[in-house]
């Protein structure tokens, strides 16, 4: 595969999988051993596998409707591929056990993946969390948190 | 600037900053450079902050 279309590929967890929902599309584009590394995953971490990334899609897909996510920079060496992206999404599903706020959010992040063989094998999420809770008022701001 | 040159300077920033030399951090960015805060977040931590402006970057960088 090319580092073009692994772009494209990286690109796809976003667009098929996250913005439209097409779980499956997660057997086509992840191997059968991909690792998931991100820091605000459950303890014990994300299952390996396509299973896995479908968790997570179905955590925030169930939690959010309305997604909207643009890739701002996808930059690609050898086997990887960062993908810098900012999404908007509105809060209309229970999340974590947070009831649904109708809140829209915005947030930002970078997933960085690599490939073997035509699929993406391991994946870094890195995402603001922070952000993501006090617009949802599960955390105070700072200028709340002051008062 | 070549890649190699920039992968060196942005390499250089983190090995600084964790050095705690933070006027060698302030020294790679440009007078002009803009920071991008989250979208969603908030103040202080969201918006674009200019150096030219009076950011806290510009009254760092002049101690």
């Amino acid at each position: 595969m090319s580092i073009e279309q692994n772009k494209v590929t990286a690109g796809r967890w976003f667009r098929d999988i996250i913005t439209q929902g097409h779980l499956a599309v997660a057997d086509e584009i992840f191997a059968a051993n991909h690792i998931i590394h991100d820091p605000h995953a459950p303890p014990g971490g994300w299952p390996n596998g396509p299973e896995g990334l479908k968790m997570v899609a179905s955590v925030f897909g169930g939690g959010f409707s309305d997604w909207d996510i643009t890739l701002a920079d996808q930059i690609a060496e050898g086997d990887r591929v960062a993908t810098r992206w900012i999404a908007s999404a509105i809060h209309t599903g229970s999340l974590q056990g947070m009831p649904p706020t109708g809140t829209t959010v915005r947030v930002t992040g970078v997933n960085v993946t690599r490939f073997a063989a035509g699929k993406i094998v391991e994946s870094w999420f890195n995402f603001d969390m922070l952000t993501l809770l006090q617009q949802l008022g599960a955390i105070p701001t700072p200028e709340q948190a002051s008062r | 600037m070549s890649t190699h040159d920039n992968l060196t300077i942005a390499q250089g920033v983190y090995t600084a900053f964790g050095q705690g030399n933070i006027p060698a951090v302030l020294d790679v960015f440009a007078d002009d450079v803009e920071l991008h805060g989250p979208p969603g977040g908030a103040p202080p931590f969201t918006g674009i902050y200019r150096a030219r402006a009076g950011s806290g970057l510009k009254q760092a960088k002049q101690r």
